[in-house]
């Protein structure tokens, strides 16, 4: 289970987050899915299913809040658009939080030395001082680091890695925390 | 489907030739909606794909946090109370719109047509929450975990209520020696925590308290930095004692207090609400003792007396704790390190922005885009970016 819900959490939480586009609850349907999911357990038999019943539940869940809310704030017009979440855009939302998933995961399988250079330039938008306080080592240290990382990347385009190209591809099209 | 569209996509999106079905299959999922080629051309967006890896970063804490939750949950077989929350979320919010529209109301804003920043680029107030840290070393986020029980320290249970921590210490204590647990609110949080002798206290944003998760010996002792209001309950047989910076220290027996160490104007600041404490300095030649209205001042690292002066406006001392903001002929500087601490951005001043003195009330709960208007009344230009606020004077 500990497995599961770590496999899951992130790319439900930004997917319930994208559709509701508020945090504390879009945790809170998170949960109640995986405590739903958790009730009847004993029915699942592949691990995709287990992935689409949770995507489902916290869909469901979505919904039912957003036409809550809107009921709550009694603007009719307002309950009207919002509960006009439909599947489509559900889905393509969901797509959204895979694909992140997995872009992430690739940063996250760098080498810790070039990844965190990567989050904190990158990701934190630090400047190079920053980071390099940040990560303890001199300014040069960290820009050779820096260059290190982006050639790594370079050769991930040669030898084809996929996601980890993504990042590149917004590496070398990020205008601002890669020039000093 | 055996190939997912993610696959596809991250293909795709890398510039990799498409063989014709996943081509094929890439036009259908295109063509199937607006939604869909809406979702392609976000994931093309570096800014996108940028500020995602960034909220997914932001997740860690809560993931922990929920997993403890839930495992606490299904684990114990106890019900799902997770849904009651989520109404009380919705309330809460509400209620929030309502105090930030309110105190829009209230200020004396002219018709003057005020240049409204963006909706995107504003800064939300802080909000309830602070990290726990643990007698092992273990860290707890405290800002988006459902009531109920957080650990267990030295036989004593940490609970969580409505954004409230409280230890209920039981009769058997596991170790003679304390545990210290310590509470710390980050810029933009603050909390409030029962002691497990029953004393409450309230921690504005970027403060920290260090206590024992049971009090043993004869005297209750805490470490505190920042800004902390404490109700400290009466236990004469063990007086309570608060250790500020090392040197300065307060001692109490049963009162209500108010201790702002940020030292903005480099003096630590300890004012009296009820009944009698004293205060000690290393660097003071003799202690003071207070009385009700009283507030001591004491610089740090500088020679001298401990400064006493009476009749201080205890509402606006802790304003912070009732959720406003007041300031009294304030610098703009000292502003600034309040908007810094509560907002958690970074203000900088540009050019020359005056010797001029701020004075107003306003609730800690409208986003910084009240504060930017503020401030404007006193002609100054404030530009939002990043995180950073300059401040210049037209």
């Amino acid at each position: 289970m500990r497995r599961l819900y770590d496999a899951f959490y992130k790319p439900l939480l930004f997917y319930a987050e994208s559709l509701i586009r508020e945090r504390v609850p879009a945790e809170d349907i998170v949960m109640v899915a995986f405590t739903q999911y958790w009730e009847r357990r004993q029915g699942f038999q592949a691990i995709a299913a287990v992935k689409s019943f949770l995507y489902t539940t916290v869909r469901h869940a979505c919904y039912r809040y957003t036409s809550q809310q809107a009921t709550r704030h009694q603007h009719v017009q307002e309950a009207q658009q919002a509960s006009a979440i439909d599947n489509d855009f559900a889905e393509s939302r969901m797509v959204i939080a895979e694909m992140i998933g997995s872009i992430y995961q690739e940063i996250e399988q760098l080498n810790p030395r070039y990844r965190e250079v990567v989050r904190l330039l990158f990701v934190q938008e630090q400047s190079i001082k920053e980071a390099a306080a940040a990560l303890n080592i001199s300014e040069d240290n960290l820009r050779k680091r820096k260059e290190r990382a982006i050639e790594m990347l370079r050769n991930k385009v040669v030898g084809a890695k996929i996601a980890q190209l993504a990042l590149f591809y917004l590496l070398v099209q990020q205008r601002m925390p890669w020039k000093d | 489907m055996n190939e997912t569209i993610t696959d596809i996509l991250l293909l795709h999106l890398n510039g990799i030739a498409l063989t014709a079905s996943q081509e094929q299959q890439l036009q259908q999922w295109l063509e199937a909606s607006g939604n869909n080629r809406n979702a392609l051309h976000l994931l093309e967006d570096p800014a996108f794909l940028q500020q995602s890896i960034r909220q997914w970063d932001s997740y860690d804490a809560s993931r922990q946090a929920g997993w403890e939750r839930l495992s606490g949950q299904i684990f114990s077989k106890k019900p799902v109370t997770l849904l009651r929350r989520l109404r009380w979320v919705a309330a809460a919010a509400i209620l929030l719109l309502a105090v930030a529209g309110t105190w829009l109301l209230l200020t004396h804003e002219k018709s003057s047509p005020t240049q409204q920043p963006s909706a995107g680029n504003d800064i939300a107030p802080g909000t309830s929450g602070a990290i726990l840290t643990l007698s092992d070393g273990r860290k707890i986020v405290l800002d988006s975990m459902g009531n109920g029980q957080v650990a267990l320290e030295n036989g004593a249970a940490i609970q969580l209520q409505n954004n409230q921590l409280t230890y209920n210490p039981s009769a058997i204590t596991n170790s003679p020696l304390p545990t210290f647990n310590s509470l710390t609110t980050p810029a933009g949080h603050q909390f409030t925590l029962v002691l497990p002798d029953g004393s409450r206290v309230w921690l504005n944003a970027g403060s920290s308290i260090t206590y024992p998760a049971v009090f043993t010996g004869k005297e209750r002792k805490v470490i505190v930095a920042g800004e902390v209001y404490m109700e400290v309950a009466q236990h004469r047989a063990s007086p309570f004692i608060v250790d500020i910076d090392g040197k300065t220290t307060v001692q109490v027996l049963g009162t209500d207090f108010n201790i702002n160490s940020y030292a903005d104007d480099g003096y630590i600041r300890t004012t009296l609400i009820n009944g009698s404490i004293k205060v000690l300095s290393a660097t003071a030649p003799a202690a003071v003792i207070l009385t009700p209205g009283q507030q001591a001042a004491v610089r740090a690292a500088v020679k001298e007396p401990i400064a006493v002066a009476s009749a201080i406006d205890v509402n606006r001392v802790l304003a912070w704790k009732n959720g406003y903001f007041s300031f009294d002929n304030l610098n703009l500087r000292q502003v600034a390190l309040q908007i810094e601490r509560w907002y958690d951005v970074q203000v900088i001043f540009e050019g020359n922005t005056g010797n001029l003195s701020l004075t107003g009330e306003m609730d800690r709960g409208v986003s910084l885009s009240g504060i930017q208007r503020f401030l404007k009344q006193y002609g100054f230009t404030t530009t939002l970016n990043n995180r950073v606020l300059t401040i210049t004077k037209n």
